[in-house]
């Protein structure tokens, strides 16, 4: 049974941990991309490398991904903007 | 070339909010395509971002869930699909981010190209693809 997409963070995070010290130790930089249904992974420079390879591999791989070394795989900005201009009217 | 334009959105305290924005076609592993306005955001790293309600249109491949740090600088997981992104006179297939706000064009996408913006209300949008291997 797959795991249901809710939950695939919770699941990949406690499958990465389990590689956490050998990625931290070896691959700092890299993108790891785990397939939460099974376990397998790979590691790649980018996060599309890493994916396409699991797929090709996995093609009904659903995936977690971690940047080695930091909490975050990609910054989405502009927030704040985003929710001052949607309350604001055209003219002031 | 790439061309959109500079949209005036509100106003605050005299100042007025504008975006930058482009048309962009996204589609995907069926074919089923969209153009979207989106707006060029600097403060994004990934290619793309699209609403739930677009990504659910277009139907696209959900490839799984990456944590991302939002501009408030909290840490979310965020769902990632797979898109074909039509780019100069490509299409390439990249990873796109859910994300509930409008669709935003981020600097993955605008790796390699030159971006220039008139700064004023309906000001000229233009990305110019350089001669660079990135």
């Amino acid at each position: 049974m797959s795991v249901k997409s809710k939950y695939v963070p919770e699941v990949g995070k406690a499958m990465y941990e389990k590689i956490r010290a050998e990625m931290e130790a070896n691959h700092r930089g890299k993108m790891v991309v785990i397939d939460v249904n099974t376990g397998d992974y790979e590691i790649a420079d980018d996060d599309l490398t890493a994916t396409m390879r699991l797929f090709e591999r996995r093609p009904n791989a659903i995936t977690w991904g971690e940047l080695v070394g930091h909490p975050v795989t990609c910054y989405i900005g502009g927030g704040a903007f985003r929710l001052m201009a949607k309350d604001l009217p055209k003219d002031d | 070339m790439i061309s959109g334009r500079v949209e005036l959105v509100g106003m605050i305290q005299q100042h007025p909010l504008l975006k930058p924005r482009v048309d962009i076609t996204v589609a995907s592993e069926s074919g089923n395509a969209k153009t979207l306005e989106a707006t060029v955001d600097t403060g994004t790293t990934a290619w793309l971002t699209l609403p739930p309600q677009t990504i659910r249109e277009l139907g696209l491949r959900y490839a799984g869930t990456r944590p991302v740090e939002l501009a408030d600088g909290s840490h979310q997981p965020a769902r990632l699909y797979v898109g074909f992104i039509s780019w100069y006179d490509q299409t390439l297939v990249r990873l796109i981010y859910e994300s509930d706000s409008e669709p935003l064009l981020g600097m993955g996408l605008l790796l390699g190209s030159k971006l220039s913006v008139e700064v004023l209300p309906n000001g000229a949008v233009t990305i110019e693809q350089m001669a660079i291997d990135t």
